[in-house]
């Protein structure tokens, strides 16, 4: 059980290059590809996310139309930003053997809340987003003492909140949405930073934080001692109940940053922004990035690469045009093949 | 929110005044009213009309696109309620007819609106009122043969999978366009909302370089649409919609859609409560109410954008 | 000491129970007969996925292909009635659609190591995508009467659906405590040495468990197509996060080894019990999902205390 995990967890330790090369793969030189194809496949081999990830890029750029070119790049990078930053909290939250189901009801949440302070009560941009930052926190920090001090598993205190964010999402909107935001509070997530929107830096930047965060420091260790087992963990000094509290607030606060880029992203807040098909889509793309559900195991750069996976898979079914009823039915028959694979090779290896 | 409380305040003091004999419970069931201007807009008239004529609103949702069967659980919940009298938009024509042969047996009269039941069952209810969903899709369909001229290419965002309503508003618009030279060059569901509208619209322009015109199963769908179009940097695109929502009524004036197959939902309310009161009280025999009750369907466009802003919602 | 902790457990969930039949006597009509019927009706749906979401639970697995077979099941079921089948065997034709299903997952999981949230994920979605794409999207219905009598029908009073839950729960009950396979899949949940030194396959385990949940699922969608005369393709949607939530409120541990089949049951009556009563009690849609979020986490968290307090009093008296 244990060998597996640390391999996984050194594989982890360099994401940070599988996050931004995809664009440049394709266009890349002959000659360089097949120097960076030898040092990656070692990488490759122990790595099951980047394997899936670019065995898609490859059959994309081979068998689909219009795939491989720089615009289509950035259409998956603009669509992959927003899930990416929500991707590391649920990340933390799974490594503690927890689950966030509130995630995507808090982002509908923040939605609707940063739309009526941006239009409606017409706060600056910068108190808006600490305001949103400041919500997530605060609904975070119920989770986490829910689950770790009234001990009610992770799976119901979040359900039941999600339950009541949403609830609370649609006295605060009275069901309608907020269109057209002041400029402003837009700029957040669509400055043009080098051809593109700010958001993708911004989900970099968090990124890159909590990479660190969880491969650097101690909050990073006793993180995963916790997530292999928490009773053993706490004996061995890991402050444990904090730990637990810290996680949901993280990945509540991280989800309501989202739901603010949504907002800007669509240009209309909304209540039912994210919900629970986006909990599932977030929670199906850290697996996809080799977390485990049952704690312990995850890395931020991999459950990166499981967001920009499920994208790739979304855009190339939108290029081939299949049929609208089977989009998910073909999702996932995509997603569980790619896992099958990556288990098969990984055995070998 | 003020203006809420007051109209709140101002309603009950209303319904308190009209206060005679005792007042009916009537119950309003449909799908959601969250995020769907066009559903809060009827929900909001039923509402208005119960509560001026002095009876009790209540109202219920089943929360989800996809909760069929949730409604039909609290159709039987008000039966068990003994509430007296049903205003239904079913979500799905056939799923209502058992829970309708329950209020039947427990002589809970029902009114239908917007969304129809399955032909046949006509004894069930009172009275259906609504607007012809495929034939809204149909005068949009043939709207876009004519500003395009007869030839183009087009994408259709669609509602949620399994909704009947989204169903039967795109059929209407393929029927529309038959044997024009134009082509529907993508569909995906958007879901009803602006995210999942906006990503699917992103990733069909991506897979077609040239497209002329854009079909929106509703306007709660349009500024996500609209987003991915200005962001991809394509112009020129006509865009039609279905609801005649005032954000839609909007757009229109700014130029960026063509124009949206209003339903006049407050109509709607209206007539289903006008009527159903006149059954309750005896003022009407059933068989004296039409059985079809058409509100109405009209085209916004840049040349009645006055008469749109009467009755957009 | 079974026997004691059995009825220890019982009482953390009683507990809750009595508590909400008390509360229940305020809301008007809540208690009359046709409406407690009517309420287990309801949550048999919930109830016999429950059944088989237990097991699926104890291994420490989660099954959410529910959501797609409890509308894929039916909708095969469909077809071939309005086709000119007769019910029974059009009806075996979508278990037997079920059960494959349950089976796949068995095999995704067993020999292939895939997670089982994944692989239910996805074969729920592509059931989903099969029932969209039977029907070109819409719904079906208008079956015959012998196939609605099922869900709407009653004998002696009992409506046909609160009896099948009953089954059902005697199915699951007589499973998990009489039969050798029951301890066996405690032991896969729980204590999996105890497997290994049995010499016992904890792939057929695995295979028997998933396919069971699959069974349950398609006899739960067929009964609630029943219910409506109608086979709707997301009709499955509603249920999958209330079955896992109905079996955590009975107790199930989501770490697997704990749980039993009656209390799971009682959880998915829980749930319908409140849907109920905040209908009756006419509470806006808004609030409704607030009460019901919090009304969960409290009542998942009294029986918590409950049955922590019992477990140390059982500890401390033996």
């Amino acid at each position: 059980m244990s060998a597996p995990v640390t391999e996984v967890v050194r594989a982890g330790a360099a994401p940070g290059e599988g996050g931004a090369p995809p664009t440049r793969a394709p266009a890349a030189g002959k000659g360089r590809v097949w120097i960076a194809a030898g040092g990656l496949l070692k990488l490759v081999g122990r790595n099951v996310a980047l394997l899936i990830f670019l065995t898609l890029v490859i059959l994309a750029s081979l068998f689909v139309e219009n795939f491989a070119a720089l615009d289509n790049a950035e259409v998956i990078l603009k669509q992959s930003a927003i899930p990416a930053i929500a991707v590391i909290g649920m990340t933390l939250v799974l490594m503690t053997g927890g689950i966030d189901l509130s995630l995507g009801y808090v982002v509908g949440l923040a939605s609707i809340v940063s739309g009526i302070m941006a239009n409606t009560w017409l706060w600056p941009a910068p108190a808006v987003l600490a305001a949103i930052l400041v919500l997530g926190l605060a609904v975070g920090l119920c989770n986490g003492l829910i689950t770790q001090f009234m001990r009610v598993p992770a799976f119901i205190a979040t359900l039941g909140a999600g339950y009541v964010l949403y609830g609370l999402a649609q006295i605060v909107s009275q069901g309608s949405i907020i269109n057209r935001l002041p400029k402003g509070f837009l700029a957040i997530g669509r400055t043009p930073m080098f051809g593109l929107p700010s958001a993708v830096f911004l989900a970099l930047a968090v990124a890159v934080v909590f990479h660190v965060l969880i491969s650097r420091t101690i909050f990073g260790r006793q993180l995963k001692a916790f997530g292999f087992g928490a009773r053993a963990a706490v004996l061995s000094g890991v402050p444990g109940a904090r730990i637990n509290v810290s996680v949901y607030a993280l990945c509540s606060t991280l989800a309501a940053l989202c739901g603010l880029l949504f907002t800007v992203r669509v240009n209309a807040a909304q209540p039912n922004m994210g919900g629970g098909v986006f909990t599932f889509e977030v929670v199906t793309a850290a697996i996809v990035g080799g977390t485990s559900l049952f704690g312990g195991v995850g890395s931020v750069g991999n459950s990166i690469l499981g967001v920009l996976s499920i994208k790739i898979i979304e855009n190339c079914i939108n290029l081939l045009g299949v049929s609208y009823h089977l989009y998910l039915a073909v999702q996932g028959a995509i997603i569980l093949l790619a896992i099958i694979l990556g288990n098969l090779t990984n055995r070998r290896a | 929110m003020k203006r809420l409380l007051t109209l709140a305040l101002g309603l009950t003091l209303c319904s308190a005044a009209a206060f005679a004999g005792s007042p009916y419970t009537i119950a309003f069931s449909l799908k959601t009213v969250t995020n769907d201007d066009f559903q809060k807009a009827i929900a909001t008239s039923i509402q208005q009309a119960v509560e001026k004529s002095g009876n009790k609103f209540l109202l219920v949702t089943a929360g989800d696109e996809t909760g069929v069967s949730i409604q039909v659980n609290q159709l039987e919940d008000l039966i068990a309620k003994k509430v007296d009298a049903i205003i239904l938009n079913p979500m799905d024509g056939k799923a209502v007819v058992p829970v309708l042969k329950k209020a039947q047996a427990a002589k809970i009269p029902v009114m239908i609106v917007d969304s129809s039941v399955e032909k046949g069952n006509e004894a069930l209810y009172l009275s259906y009122v609504g607007t012809d969903n495929f034939n809204a899709g149909k005068v949009a369909g043939q709207r876009m043969v004519k500003e395009l001229g007869g030839q183009g290419d087009v994408l259709i965002v669609r509602g949620a999978n399994g909704s009947s309503a989204g169903d039967q508003r795109v059929d209407g618009f393929k029927a529309g366009i038959a044997g024009s030279g134009l082509k529907v060059v993508g569909e995906q569901p958007g879901n009803w909302t602006n995210s999942v509208a906006m990503q699917v619209t992103e990733n069909m322009l991506q897979a077609n370089k040239k497209v002329d015109g854009l079909f929106s199963a509703s306007d709660v769908m349009l500024d996500g649409a609209l987003q991915a179009i200005d962001d991809a940097g394509r112009t020129g695109i006509k865009i039609l919609s279905v609801d005649g929502s005032k954000k839609a009524v909007d757009l229109v004036e700014q130029g960026a859609i063509v124009g949206t197959m209003a339903q006049f939902p407050s109509k709607m309310g209206t007539i289903a409560v006008d009527n159903l009161l006149a059954a309750l009280d005896g003022k009407k025999g059933a068989d004296s109410i039409p059985k079809v009750i058409d509100s109405g369907t009209m085209v916004y466009d840049k040349s009645n954008l006055a008469e749109a802003r009467k009755w957009a919602f | 000491m079974n026997i004691v902790s059995a009825a220890r457990r019982g009482l953390a969930i009683l507990i809750p129970v009595a508590a909400f039949l008390a509360l229940g006597s305020r809301v008007p009509h809540f208690l009359d007969l046709s409406n407690l019927l009517n309420v287990v009706r309801q949550s048999s749906i919930t109830g016999i996925c429950a059944v088989g979401m237990t097991f699926v639970i104890v291994i420490k697995g989660i099954d959410l292909s529910l959501a797609g077979l409890l509308a894929f099941c039916p909708m095969i079921s469909g077809v071939l009635m309005l086709a000119g089948v007769d019910p029974p065997a059009s009806m075996a034709a979508g278990m037997l659609a079920g059960i494959a299903m349950g089976l796949f997952n068995g095999l995704m999981v067993s020999r292939l190591t895939v997670p089982a949230f994944i692989t239910t994920l996805v074969v729920g979605q592509i059931s989903q995508g099969l029932a969209l794409t039977i029907n070109g999207g819409s719904s079906i219905g208008a079956f015959p009467d012998s196939f609605v009598f099922i869900g709407n029908g009653a004998i002696g009073g009992i409506p046909l659906s609160d009896l099948l839950l009953l089954a059902f729960l005697a199915l699951g009950f007589f499973i998990e405590r009489l039969t050798p396979l029951g301890n066996h899949i405690y032991a896969l949940g729980g204590n999996e040495t105890v497997l290994r030194q049995e010499g016992l396959s904890a792939a057929r385990l695995q295979f028997f468990v998933f396919g069971f949940s699959g069974f349950c699922a398609a006899v739960s969608g067929l009964l609630l197509s029943a219910q409506l005369d109608t086979v709707q393709p997301t009709q499955g949607d509603a249920y999958q996060l209330d079955a896992i939530a109905a079996c955590i409120i009975g107790g199930v541990d989501l770490a697997g080894g704990r749980g039993s089949v009656p209390m799971a049951v009682i959880g998915a009556l829980i749930i319908g019990c409140l849907r109920n009563v905040l209908d009756l009690l006419g509470i806006h849609p808004f609030m409704q999902n607030v009460f019901i979020g919090s009304i969960i986490i409290v009542i998942v968290y009294l029986s918590g205390v409950i049955r922590r307090h019992g477990e140390l009093a059982t500890r401390g008296t033996l």
